[in-house]
């Protein structure tokens, strides 16, 4: 019976880890620490594994934990990367915890296909994106190595981010959406 | 643009103003926000996981960062090892940890220590720090760590260096010196280290073993680079695996997808390398486009042989183009995995950069691999980049097909410079 409770809790990390890490990364901002809570999260569930109840909401109850784990990050961390207020922290925490719509579950099932719509972007899209995302460089450098200013690059950072959220929720998305937008 | 992605932008990007910030807060209380700020955080880590690198969306398929999430996602399709992994985690926290291992020499500004329960604390002139201490320096900080051996360790501002727990059954004069630089850097005075027992220094991507020397270790979110002043470090990465011993006046920088090194012998030299270009030869490289102010040609300056090529590019007011790319017949093999050259810098331009490209057929191009000529070294470089399955698209749009590769380019950006490049190869083709 333990087994398969934890075998199952696995399985449902795994399946939501995209969505808590974005969880994660707008609670705390820096993605390296994002990425360590993630980490951590996953280590208290296993050590919690006994004390889910069957039938319990799985994302309430993980996004919980993590919640906890990236509060005491973010007063550790203060002094060394730029994390929100408390408060902001709980507003932004909070706005995630009313029960969750069908249209975000089913993004969370369209985000298989994001790989499809970040190949559909134009270049210049696409190697921002991968400054900023596999590189992770901050604005001011991305800024600089496309020889562009920091707020034209959030402006367009912006505008690629919106237009991938409409193209992983539509089939036919195109190409010109985006370079209209950009 | 919703004013909700302008603030989650801005949030993101740690730019709000006090104003944004209430403004925010208000804006959250409206349910359709919430939901559209709920959809741009999941779209977020989707960004993150699908572009770092180093994890896929698939979980049957997940390739590890870290030993810790490797042996988490093995665990989804094996319980019996997550649990002996979760148990053997757990015993961690009841070791018995030795209480001093450095004493703690000039402090400069913010410098904090965490202990192995997370409790933090500021760090003093004259204080003592112990097993399972990470030292924490702030954006001024720094601090000197001395070790009874002789052995002193400047830890670089905005650092996080700890002293693991290794070995922590073994009697404390038996263990080595387990290190870890999980980010920002350190420079190094490592006495000479008993035999068997180098000090090591491990980062997220790599790790570095000591006997006795002195060195400089750097840590970024995506770059290890090593500077070796005196004796020999033997510099490791995992993924992918590379493994260098590195001498005096050497370095390695480890990227994601490239390393650059010099004074640098692999121990673990690639098989099979299929030459592109040694140079020996008719002159194969032309401009890009033809009109390119890029100038080359046959030099008697070469890594081996009699030949290598040097490239100048001088860029003047006015120019159609601000590059200069040359190109090269080029065929990518399946399976090949790695393309390297060597490269000998005589001047560069501020921060004046390079790429190499894969063009396809109709001028699709794909970016390969990218350096600053600031990253290198004196003499000559070598230069490993991985090939990725789906390079970036920098040209032409379209779908990348290795089969349709049919050149090599190399970009000099922007900026003025001048060098050599020779003996260009790939490795791993043998495999499809």
């Amino acid at each position: 019976m333990m087994d398969s409770t934890a075998d199952r809790i696995t399985r449902e990390f795994v399946k939501s880890r995209c969505a808590l890490l974005g969880y994660l990364r707008s609670l705390v901002r820096d993605p390296a620490l994002a990425e360590d809570l993630l980490q951590d999260t996953w280590v208290v569930v296993m050590r919690r594994v006994d004390d889910f109840q069957e039938g319990r909401d799985f994302g309430a109850w993980v996004r919980g934990i993590a919640r906890n784990l990236a509060r005491n990050a973010v007063r550790s961390n203060a002094k060394f990367v730029p994390v929100p207020s408390e408060e902001l922290f709980d507003v932004i925490a909070d706005s995630f915890e009313p029960p969750r719509g069908s249209q975000e579950t089913e993004l969370e099932d369209r985000l298989r296909r994001l790989h499809e719509c970040v190949g559909k972007i134009g270049r210049e899209q696409a190697r921002l994106l991968s400054l900023r995302y596999k590189d992770r460089l901050p604005i001011a450098d991305v800024a600089e190595r496309v020889r562009r200013t920091p707020a034209a690059i959030q402006v367009t950072l912006s505008r690629i981010r919106a237009w991938l959220l409409d193209c992983v929720m539509k089939k036919n998305a195109t190409v010109e959406v985006l370079d209209a937008a950009c | 643009m919703r004013r909700v992605d302008e603030l989650f932008s801005r949030h993101m990007d740690a730019n709000l103003t006090p104003e944004e910030e209430q403004e925010l807060r208000e804006i959250l209380r409206d349910p359709v926000s919430r939901d559209r700020w709920r959809a741009l955080a999941l779209l977020e880590g989707g960004l993150q996981e699908s572009l770092s690198g180093g994890q896929r969306m698939e979980h049957e398929t997940v390739v590890s960062r870290r030993s810790l999430w490797g042996w988490a996602l093995a665990a989804a399709a094996s319980l019996a090892i997550l649990l002996g992994a979760w148990w053997a985690w757990q015993g961690r926290s009841d070791e018995g940890l030795e209480p001093v291992v450095a004493q703690v020499g000039a402090v400069t500004g913010a410098v904090e220590v965490r202990n192995a329960e997370c409790g933090t604390r500021n760090l003093a002139s004259g204080a003592a720090v112990g097993l399972g201490d990470t030292v924490l320096t702030g954006t001024n900080g720094e601090v000197e760590l001395i070790w009874k051996d002789g052995t002193r360790i400047v830890v670089r501002k905005e650092s996080e260096f700890g002293l693991a727990a290794a070995e922590s059954d073994l009697p404390q004069a038996k263990r080595h010196k387990a290190l870890r630089l999980e980010k920002g850097g350190v420079v190094a005075s490592v006495a000479k280290q008993p035999e068997g027992r180098p000090m090591t220094i491990s980062m997220p991507r790599a790790e570095a073993t000591v006997l006795g020397t002195r060195l400089t270790l750097a840590v970024a979110t995506n770059a290890t680079r090593l500077d070796v002043s005196e004796g020999l470090v033997r510099f490791t990465r995992m993924d992918p695996p590379i493994s260098m011993e590195v001498s005096a006046g050497g370095y390695v920088l480890a990227k994601p997808e490239i390393t650059f090194s010099a004074n640098a012998r692999r121990l673990d030299p690639g098989k099979s390398l299929r030459v592109i270009e040694d140079h020996e030869g008719l002159l194969a490289w032309r401009p890009l486009p033809d009109c390119a102010p890029v100038a080359f040609r046959i030099s008697p300056v070469a890594h081996s042989g009699r030949n290598g090529l040097r490239v100048t590019f001088e860029p003047k007011a006015g120019d159609r183009w601000s590059y200069g790319e040359i190109a090269h017949a080029f065929v990518l093999k399946p399976g090949d995995r790695v393309l390297r050259f060597f490269i000998n810098v005589e001047r560069y331009d501020g921060n004046a950069n390079w790429t190499i490209q894969f063009r396809q057929r109709d001028r699709n191009c794909w970016m390969i691999g990218e350096g600053f000529f600031a990253d290198l070294g004196k003499g000559w470089n070598l230069v490993e980049l991985e090939i990725p399955r789906v390079p970036v698209n920098v040209w032409g749009g379209g779908t990348y097909r290795p089969d349709e590769v049919q050149e090599l380019l190399f970009a000099v950006c922007v900026r003025a410079a001048a060098f050599t490049i020779d003996d260009f190869a790939v490795s791993g083709g043998e495999q499809p």
